[in-house]
């Protein structure tokens, strides 16, 4: 299945809604009980619960299906008991958050924020899927709809997280579009990014590591070289037992691995841009361009 | 105009009472104690027809009192809800707009309202809707319902479905109100992100409800929730511990969302913290009444329902009431208890040493002092239909065979 790069465990998201809230400022300073950093306690448990929902989704998703004809005997035993604790971990995330959410009684804030939820569970019902979830690439496959999944299933949840954000320090409804145009970007160019280690990091992910197909080389490749779908569809249904040493060396030939490095780099541009025009200079801002041109980096 | 009203109060009595299957023993007054009748066997509500006289005469009493409530009847065509209807046609459009709020163009709307479809008892939005319009009468005199408590008890629904769905997939059952399970259909994965899918509109819709104290108190039944299920994963060594987590569990898991359901709809009906009280204690009382009686199905259920006693809680090394009684008895369940019934044979062993006991009788006798509470709370509230509804409920609640 997908990859998850080491990033994911540095907490980037609360640090990223941290931040945003810090460059944005408050309206009404005086209003809300500020600690010296510019950061409310409100913001501050909302960029938790919003690293925490993060978290209890990608537990969630670690849920294996099992059936007897599959498996059976103790290792059934072992899966059915991993899965116990995903759902419970999960769901004891999920709840924390919902009634951290509710805490911090404003109603706008809980809305963007389930509503984030939905999106990413119905994320996982997009386009055609094997037996353990994983979706299954086909030629009529866009960037258009990589944008569209990718939004929903990740996007979303950090879009309007920033967009929460300002919500709580009073601002206007123009600013918290674009706050929320800022973490769509950044969520897509993370993605980007994320859909090229396979391809970038041989290090760690040495030829023969499972690749999600679904990815962006993969989609932009098989745009202009629609025969990688005949190998991809060989060896039946399931998406984990392909030949990905040999898929690997077909993208890397291919301009795929290009075409999505320079549209990690459009969508930086795009969040730097919204950073830039919108608000003002400072140490904060600063911060938030340098992780964001990190990702620029492979 | 009241003449139609009375009318159709009547031509309701009479469809009612020639619905009930076995009319049993005549009460003459709706005394809590004469309800439970001695007999576990009773699967009816023991309505007398003249006791419904009486209640129709009641609401004819009320509809002539005063211009006000004449006109209010006016604008609200709805008949006032009959205890034996009890809100039916609301229930029928509450699955429909949770199946509405649901829709997406993807799988998952299948899987999601699947359990929707006005199978299941919607036992909770139905206490829910009775408390409301109770507290209304109780607070404003009239039994329209708001419609934050109309949302209210859509939520509670949702949020019941929600982790019914992950249990079963916790649990690996392989059926759910006589139909395959969503995890035996679709898989474990999508079952649980339908749960999730089903608690994440369901928190979008009590944010709609706008009043943070309301939505507060929901928020706390899905940690509940979630609780009730790692306190059952875990068990206690000490005897005495043992039926106070059990208890508590039983709060958590089955209890909490009745309780703060009412409590939420009290709030919202402007009730102050007497009210909202007597909401909360009515609520926690039929609901761990309910769970309690669950309990004991478990060890008695008969053919007609599910082929033979099913012992689910046992075999899934659940030790319920009828067990925690037992024990006093079988010292022997003890070390049984503690090894989760594992070993070969437990399963049939502690079965028979619960059937031996006086377990099952304990727990039944539990779970009428809960409802016993529970009248005894409601009773306190102004009379009124939905109100005697809410007793006779309990009663219901204690008898049901499934």
């Amino acid at each position: 299945k997908v990859m998850y790069s080491g990033r994911d465990n540095v907490q980037t998201r609360e640090l990223i809604v941290l931040l945003i809230s810090k460059v944005a400022g408050h309206v009404h300073p005086e209003l809300e009980e500020t600690q010296p950093a510019g950061v409310s306690l409100r913001q501050r448990s909302l960029a938790e619960i919003s690293e925490m929902i993060h978290i209890a989704h990608l537990i969630h998703k670690g849920v294996v299906n099992l059936s007897p004809i599959v498996f059976d005997g103790t290792l059934l035993q072992d899966l059915e008991y991993g899965n116990k604790i995903a759902i419970l971990c999960g769901d004891y995330f999920l709840t924390s958050a919902f009634a951290g959410l509710a805490a911090l009684r404003n109603v706008k804030v809980m809305e963007l924020i389930s509503t984030a939820v939905r999106d990413f569970t119905e994320a996982e019902f997009i386009g055609v899927r094997d037996d353990q979830g994983n979706q299954i690439p086909d030629a009529t496959m866009t960037m258009l709809e990589w944008e569209k999944k990718n939004f929903l299933a990740a996007g979303s949840l950090l879009a309007k997280s920033c967009q929460a954000t300002l919500v709580l320090a009073g601002h206007s409804d123009e600013l918290q579009q674009k706050a929320f145009e800022f973490g769509k970007q950044i969520a897509f160019a993370w993605q980007a990014y994320s859909d090229l280690q396979p391809f970038t990091d041989l290090y760690c992910y040495p030829p023969g590591t499972t690749i999600d197909l679904t990815s962006a080389p993969v989609i932009l490749h098989l745009q202009s070289d629609p025969s990688l779908l005949r190998l991809i569809s060989a060896a039946g249904d399931s998406m984990e037992h392909r030949d990905f040493k040999k898929i690997h060396h077909v993208v890397m030939a291919g301009r795929g691995v290009q075409e999505t490095k320079d549209l990690c780099k459009s969508y930086i541009q795009a969040a730097l841009n919204v950073l830039q025009d919108v608000f003002e200079p400072s140490d904060a801002r600063t911060a938030l361009e340098n992780i964001i041109k990190v990702l620029t980096t492979y | 105009m009241s003449s139609s009203m009375r009318g159709r109060a009547a031509r309701l009595l009479y469809s009612a009472v020639n619905r009930t299957i076995a009319p049993t023993t005549v009460p003459s007054t709706l005394n809590a104690s004469a309800i439970y009748g001695l007999n576990s066997r009773c699967c009816v509500l023991p309505v007398a027809s003249h006791n419904r006289t009486r209640w129709v005469q009641y609401e004819q009493s009320r509809e002539l009192s005063s211009c006000s409530r004449v006109l209010q009847q006016v604008q609200e065509p709805e008949v006032l809800p009959h205890p034996d209807t009890l809100d039916d046609h609301h229930l029928i459009h509450m699955f429909s707009d949770i199946k509405e709020e649901l829709k997406s163009h993807l799988e998952i709307y299948e899987i999601a309202k699947y359990y929707f479809d006005g199978q299941g008892k919607a036992v909770r939005p139905m206490i829910t809707l009775l408390m409301s319009r109770s507290i209304n009468t109780h607070l404003h005199d009239h039994a329209r319902l708001f419609n934050s408590q109309r949302e209210v008890a859509k939520v509670a629904e949702m949020i019941h479905t929600a982790s019914l769905v992950h249990d079963d997939v916790l649990d690996a059952s392989d059926t759910r109100r006589g139909k395959p399970s969503v995890n035996s259909l679709y898989g474990q994965r999508k079952a649980v992100m339908a749960g999730d899918y089903i608690l994440s509109v369901a928190s979008t819709m009590l944010a709609r409800i706008r009043n943070e104290e309301a939505i507060v108190m929901l928020s706390q039944v899905l940690s509940d929730l979630v609780q009730g299920e790692f306190m059952q994963l875990g068990s206690k060594e000490n005897e005495n511990e043992r039926f106070a987590h059990y208890l508590k569990k039983t709060f958590k898991k089955t209890a909490s969302l009745l309780a703060y359901s009412c409590k939420a709809v009290a709030l919202l009906s402007g009730g102050d913290e007497n009210v909202q009280e007597v909401a909360f204690q009515y609520g926690r009382n039929v609901g761990i009444a309910f769970q309690l009686v669950d309990d004991l199905l478990d060890f008695v259920s008969s053919s007609n329902m599910m082929g033979k006693p099913t012992a689910t809680d046992l075999k899934l090394g659940l030790a319920t009431a009828p067990v925690l009684f037992a024990c006093e008895k079988f010292p022997e369940l003890n070390p049984m208890i503690m090894r989760r019934f594992q070993e070969p044979g437990d399963v049939h062993k502690a079965f028979e040493f619960v059937h031996k006991s006086d377990g099952l009788e304990q727990t039944q006798f539990l779970a009428r002092q809960h409802c016993e509470e529970a009248i005894r709370v409601i009773s306190s509230l102004k009379p009124s239909s939905e109100q005697k509804a809410l007793i006779t409920l309990t009663d219901k609640v204690l008898n049901r065979m499934k």
